[in-house]
Formats: C-alpha cells, sequence, structure tokens
C-alpha cells in the first residue's frame, strides 16, 4: 500500500500541474469546451485514486471542485476569473494535501463552502427547457438492467420487440452484453443466453417502464433503477461506473454517449488502433545510480586503454577501443535517459507570471518558444530558482504599469518570452521581457554610491551591467515584497556558474531587457583538459580553454610576482595555479601556460604539464571539500588517481583580485595598452 | 430456410435464404456445425435473409465464438437489412459483429 501511495503522489504532482496549466489556459479560452473537460477529467481522477489510496481528505475536497466544473460542462455555470482564482488556491490546497503537509482545516472548510455556493441549484436549466407533453413528467433517467431467463423465447417473448418499445419511451442506450454466449458445439439456440443493460431517459414513469416487460416478467431477472437527473453527466457517470466495471468497453460507452448527445450513431469508422503504453516510470535515483555506474565504467575503460597502449599488443588494443567505442555510446544513451524538454519547467512559470502581474497591477503575457529543447533533468532543477528570480524581477523592475505603457505607446500589457535552443555544446535559455530596459546611468551613480567604482571611471556599458550581479546592488527605486532588497542577481550568477553556465544582460533603455543564461547540456560530464602541477592532477573544462603555451621559469616568476603576463602584445590577468594551490615540489624549467577567455576577458594560468584530453565524469565533492575555492568537482582518471576540476569563473576572479591587491597599477597598465 | 453452399472466389460460401429466427434456429445450427466441421470457418451470405429476431442474432454470435476461439475465420461478405436491424435493436454493433 506504500508503494501505491508513493506512486498516487508522483501521479498526483503531474496531474495538479496539468489541473495548473489547464486552469491558466481556461482562464484565456473560458469558453473551450475541450479544455473545460480536460480540467473536469483531471479533478475526477485526482478524486477518484485520491479515495482508492486513503486520500480521503483530498478526495473529499476534490469532489466539491469537480461538482463545479461538472457544472460548467453541462453549461450550468460560466468560467470567471474569481473562478479560476478560487480553483488554483484549491490546487494549492490539494497539492499540500497530497504532500501529506499541515493543512488548515478551517481553510479548507472555507473554501469548500465558496464551492458549494457557487454551484446553481439542481438542474434549472430543466425548467427553461420545451414545454412537457400532457402526461409526462420532467425526464428522469433509469438505469435497466434485464437478465432474461433461459426459456425466454419460448415463452414467445422477443427481446428485439421489447428493446423496441423502450425506444419507444425516450432516449435509450442499449447495451448487449454476449460474454454467457456459448460455441455452437455447446449451446442450445432456443436459449437465451444474452443480458441486457439499458439507459433510458422518459418523461414516463416508473410502472411505463415495467409494463414494457410485462409478458417477460417471469422469465427474466428485472432491475429499474431511477437515476438523479442532472443531464446527460450523469449518464457518462452510469458508463464510467460500467467501464470500472469491465461491463463494458471504452469505445462502447463513447458510442452511446454520442448517440444520446446527437440523437444517431456515428458513422461508421475504421476502429481505432489501441495506444499502447510506450514509457515507463522510472525513479531518479535509479538513473542516477545508472549514471554513476556508466561514470565507473568510464574509468576503467580509460585505465585500459592506457594500459593496453603501454603494452602495445595490437589485439588487446583492438579490444580497448572496441570497448571505447561501446562505452562512449552507452555513456551517450545513458545521459540521454536523464535528458527532459525543458517546456515542462516554462509552464510552472505562467502561474508566476500571472499571480505576480495581479499582485503588483500589471499586465503581462507570458511567451515561449523552443520548449522541446532537451536538458539534463538535475540541471533543470537546479535552474527553476534562478529563473524564478529573474522572471520576478523583470516584472517588478522592467514591466511598466499598464498607464505608463500606453503612455508610451507600448501594448498595455508587458510581455515575458522564454526561449531556448541549443547552441553547439550548450544550451541557451533566453528570459525577455519587453518593459523599461536597465538604465545604465542610473546603474552607474548607484554603482558610485557603493563604491563599486571610482566616481570618475567610465566603466564600458558591459562593465556596468556586469556590476547589477555584484552582491548588494540594485537600481529599483523602491523596494517591493518581490525583489528591489539587492539580493538575487548575485544569487542568480553565482548559482548558473556552479552549473559551469553563463549569464549575460542585453538591455535597451525603453524597450526592455534579455538575460541569456548559457548552460552545459549536462551536469554529469564535462571535456576536459588534464593537467598536472607536482603530481597532482587537475581538469580545466575544455570550453574555458582557448590555447597552451610555454614559458621559461625567470618569465614566470615575473609574471607570478606581476600577476600578469604579456600575450600577443596585451597584457592579460595571469594566476599561478601552484601558488594558489599551494604545491611545494619544484616547479619544472620550463612553465606550461593555460590561456582562457572569461567573461569576454583572456587570463592565462601557470602550471606544470599539459597532459591531454580528458572526458570526464564529475563526482561532486564531499561535504568537507565541498566550499574550497576555484574547484567545482572531482573525477577519478584511470589509474584511479583523482584530479581536481577547476571552477574557471572562480580561479578569474581570484586573479582579478589578486591583481587589484597588487595595487591599481594592474588596471591601469592594462588599460595603457 | 434453405441453406446453399457455393464456392466464391476460392472460399467455400454458406448463404441462407429466408427467415432466421427462433422456428429455424435448431436446422440451422445443426448446419452450421457442420459447415463448420467441413470448411472450418464460416463465410456467410445473409443478403437473402428476409426475417430475424434474437435468436437469430445469438446464433451467429455463437458462430462468432465457435470460430473465434479455434483461431478460425468468421467473415459475413453480405447481410440484408432484416439481419442488420435485427443487431442493431438489440443494442449491438453490426460493424463490430459482422467484421
Amino acid at each position: 500500500m506504500e508503494d501505491h501511495r508513493a506512486a498516487y503522489k508522483e501521479e498526483a504532482q503531474e496531474l495538479l500541474s496539468d489541473l495548473e496549466s489547464g486552469l491558466l489556459e481556461l482562464e484565456e479560452k473560458p469558453d473551450d469546451e475541450e479544455l473545460i473537460a480536460r480540467v473536469f477529467r483531471t479533478l475526477h481522477t485526482i478524486k477518484g485514486s485520491g479515495a482508492m489510496f486513503g486520500f480521503d481528505d483530498v478526495a473529499a475536497f476534490t469532489h466539491e471542485i469537480e461538482a463545479v466544473f461538472d457544472a460548467i460542462r453541462s453549461g450550468r455555470l460560466a468560467v470567471t476569473k474569481e473562478l479560476v482564482d478560487q480553483a488554483l488556491a484549491a490546487r494549492d490546497l490539494i497539492r499540500r494535501m497530497v504532500a501529506e503537509e499541515a493543512v488548515d482545516t478551517t481553510l479548507a472548510a472555507d473554501m469548500m463552502g465558496r464551492f458549494r455556493r457557487m454551484l446553481p441549484d439542481a438542474a434549472p436549466a430543466l425548467a427553461a427547457g420545451p414545454a412537457l407533453e400532457e402526461g409526462q413528467d420532467a425526464p428522469a433517467s433509469y438505469h435497466i438492467r434485464f437478465a432474461p431467463h433461459a426459456d425466454l423465447f419460448r415463452t414467445g417473448n422477443s427481446p428485439d420487440l421489447i428493446m423496441g418499445e423502450l425506444r419507444e419511451l425516450g432516449q435509450a442506450q442499449i447495451i448487449a452484453h454476449l460474454d454467457m454466449v456459448p460455441p455452437l458445439s455447446d449451446m442450445r439456440p432456443e436459449d437465451c443466453n444474452i443480458r441486457w443493460e439499458i439507459m433510458l431517459r422518459t418523461g414516463r414513469s416508473m410502472s411505463d417502464i415495467r409494463d414494457v416487460f410485462i409478458f417477460a416478467e417471469d422469465n427474466c431477472d428485472l432491475e429499474i433503477l431511477p437515476m438523479e437527473s442532472k443531464g446527460i453527466e450523469d449518464r457518462r457517470r452510469i458508463g464510467e461506473i460500467l467501464l470500472a466495471r469491465g461491463e463494458i468497453s471504452a469505445e462502447t460507452l463513447e458510442e452511446a454517449l454520442r448517440i444520446q448527445e446527437t440523437g444517431h450513431p456515428a458513422e461508421p469508422r475504421a476502429r481505432q488502433v489501441a495506444i499502447t503504453v510506450s514509457s515507463i516510470r522510472v525513479p531518479a535515483e535509479k538513473l542516477d545510480f545508472l549514471v554513476n555506474l556508466v561514470g565507473e565504467l568510464v574509468t576503467v575503460q580509460a585505465n585500459l586503454t592506457r594500459k593496453s597502449r603501454l603494452l602495445s599488443d595490437a589485439e588487446l588494443i583492438s579490444i580497448a577501443e572496441e570497448v571505447e567505442r561501446l562505452t562512449a555510446s552507452l555513456r551517450d544513451n545513458t545521459m540521454g535517459l536523464r535528458m527532459l524538454p525543458i517546456g515542462a519547467t516554462f509552464q510552472k512559470f505562467r502561474r508566476l507570471v500571472r499571480d505576480l502581474a495581479l499582485e503588483l497591477g500589471k499586465e503581462v503575457v507570458m511567451t515561449t518558444s523552443g520548449e522541446d529543447t532537451e536538458l539534463d533533468k538535475n540541471m533543470i532543477e537546479q535552474l527553476n530558482d534562478p529563473l524564478v528570480h529573474i522572471i520576478r524581477n523583470e516584472i517588478d523592475h522592467g514591466i511598466e504599469p499598464p498607464s505608463a505603457r500606453r503612455a508610451l505607446g507600448k501594448p498595455s500589457h508587458g510581455t515575458i518570452h522564454l526561449a531556448a535552443s541549443h547552441s553547439g555544446p550548450n544550451v541557451r535559455i533566453r528570459v525577455s521581457g519587453d518593459g523599461a530596459g536597465i538604465d545604465l546611468a542610473a546603474a552607474r551613480s548607484k554603482a558610485v554610491e557603493r563604491g563599486l567604482i571610482q566616481r570618475d571611471a567610465r566603466p564600458t556599458d558591459k562593465e556596468l551591467l556586469d556590476l547589477l550581479f555584484a552582491p548588494g546592488f540594485s537600481t529599483a527605486k523602491r523596494v517591493t515584497d518581490v525583489s528591489g532588497r539587492g539580493v538575487g542577481m548575485d544569487v542568480v550568477k553565482r548559482r548558473i556558474e556552479s552549473l559551469r553556465g553563463t549569464v549575460d544582460i542585453e538591455t535597451e533603455k525603453g524597450v526592455g531587457t534579455t538575460l541569456v543564461l548559457s548552460l552545459p547540456l549536462t551536469l554529469a560530464i564535462i571535456d576536459g583538459l588534464l593537467v598536472s602541477i607536482g603530481g597532482t592532477y587537475f581538469v580545466i573544462p575544455l570550453s574555458a580553454v582557448e590555447e597552451c603555451l610555454e614559458m621559461a621559469r625567470a618569465a614566470a616568476e615575473r609574471a607570478r610576482d606581476r600577476g600578469m603576463m604579456s600575450h600577443r602584445g596585451h597584457l592579460i590577468l595571469y594566476l599561478s595555479l601552484r601558488e594558489f594551490f599551494t604545491i611545494r615540489e619544484a616547479a619544472p624549467a620550463i612553465e606550461r601556460v593555460v590561456v582562457s577567455e572569461i567573461k569576454g576577458e583572456k587570463v592565462a594560468f601557470g602550471l606544470d604539464q599539459v597532459i591531454g584530453h580528458h572526458q570526464t565524469v564529475i563526482k561532486p565533492l564531499g561535504r568537507v571539500y565541498r566550499d574550497i575555492e576555484g574547484v567545482s568537482g572531482a573525477t577519478i582518471l584511470g589509474d584511479g588517481s583523482v584530479a581536481l576540476i577547476l571552477d574557471m569563473p572562480a580561479l578569474f576572479e581570484v586573479a582579478e583580485k589578486k591583481a587589484e591587491q597588487r595595487g591599481e597599477a594592474g588596471r591601469t597598465e592594462r588599460a595603457r595598452l | 430456410m434453405s441453406i446453399t453452399t457455393g464456392s466464391r472466389d476460392g472460399e467455400t460460401v454458406m448463404k441462407i435464404e429466408g427467415p432466421m429466427s427462433i422456428y429455424e434456429v435448431t436446422d440451422l445450427r445443426e448446419a452450421m456445425l457442420e459447415h463448420f466441421r467441413e470448411t472450418g470457418g464460416f463465410v456467410l451470405d445473409l443478403a437473402a435473409v428476409d426475417a430475424c429476431d434474437t435468436a437469430g442474432v445469438q446464433l451467429l454470435c455463437s458462430a462468432r465464438v465457435s470460430a473465434r476461439r479455434k483461431d478460425r475465420p468468421f467473415k459475413v461478405l453480405a447481410a440484408s437489412d432484416a439481419v442488420i436491424d435485427a443487431i442493431r435493436g438489440i443494442g449491438l454493433s453490426p460493424s463490430e459483429l459482422l467484421d
């Protein structure tokens, strides 16, 4: 049962996401019947399976909302903005109930009451119906079970005549059950082996119905049950009951409802091909475990390749190469399993945008593109918070209030556009808003005020924009609940960098702002350059490597002292990794230098040896090592030794800081060149 | 009621003429069982059936069950309005039963 409960919880969360997106769509298209039906079905499933797995509170609560959507489905109630608001709030409460979080019971009861009050009085639609014929009551529905005894035919009764008479009474949906019909060899052809189930909607009385069976009554089991009258929707429920009991097939039910709604059967059509279930649900931990195993396999394979080359045994080398090929393919496929389209994450923000715009009295529309772009599942999870920050910021500070927008000749509603696309080995996510854009002059004076730049400094636009990511920086004139406290953008930047990504801002005053996040496809593997310093191995992400150089010891020492080196006629930042990691082994006569370009600026890193290209499965660092500056992870090499993966943006900052500590000399010197 | 067996497009077709009702079903069953034993399946022509009641429809259902159980063909080449109406009358779908 516990397993089932967990499965229900998972399924319910998915259903709740569907519900949310359905409701948000409904707000825009309140008359879309298909959408209304979808929302209803979702609620119905949440309720039904909730009850089945012991979530009685969920079932009871959802029931009230379902009833309201039932009324909407049958046209007795219209979708209003207020109704959507309530439904969204209810959805949030259901989510809490499903997650078994503490729920304020009076709030829940309140909400249930509100939904109950939304319901129109029972079946008022019927009063407006056509005038009834004399001798008829208001139409009611009946469920008739007719199970003839074997001798029915022999008593002169013919069910086809009985069915004909029922049809004359009103709308009848007749379902014949053939499961008791034996093969020819076993059958007595004069026995009746068929049973019937009839849904009848008629204005005639119960005794009128009973009269139809008057001659058959002694030779059959007959049950006539009046059903509550609420129109076609109830018949759907009967259908669902029958479906659940396996008494009818889904096609029969659909056909039956069609006949009842339109009065005639569907045109004969090709039997629908059953859609086979082609996906299975696998817990994320299993996938993570698989990725880890593949990671270890990659390591062992690297070892095998290395050893085979050492032995220079042609046969072994060819085996090792085959293993390498298979491992690479296995690795790519395994990684592929964790790739998810980013669309679902985008959809989640619809609610955020809606609620925030409402709260701030703004009108904002969210559009998306590239929803199919796939990213590693772990990456998607980690992206959520930064994206929330960025979107909040844009709505709060970027998008102007409707009146201000109209005055500027812009449409009164702002637009937030989320776009994802592949760009080489990276995924690019753009968050654009057509708001006010960033006021660079204001940013500049703020930076001066905060002491981030000198009063007479002439920073470029790009440098100014980079300052927006400095801790404690905010150009907002006022602090709101939403943003403007200066926390946020620096956190965004740090988070994206921890994912080995970058953030860039494009802005035009009065036109809008776009934040561009560039991220690797996966967190689990990087292409790296394996290097060593005094016997310790490091991996530099290949995307950060521009070129490798050699430098004599004397020149290296000079560079280390100045924190600068000359490179193709320019002075660039230099950081000795030997010094940074305090590695004491003697330095070689010729030092190797790796030049990187980070945030548009070149920086050189001094080290001992460049070993070569190395594809690396990233292992997270343990708790003790997690906060070490300049290192983002570790990997295991073919021979079992550990190599640390360098965090290039962090090292760049170290290099910059060191240069500054050595006086402003560095900067001015660079500026001169 | 009369039954004729003939060959059409390489298949042995059983053609039923006249009524298919409670009064005929006992004889019809015998004939169909024999036909099934001989040809191993049912290829039926019901175009000339001029009356059909629930017992007649039930017999067709039963023949279909026999064929299906043995994984043998059950085919209706043609059916008269009387047959179609009888099938529809008791709440079955002609296309489902006669396909």
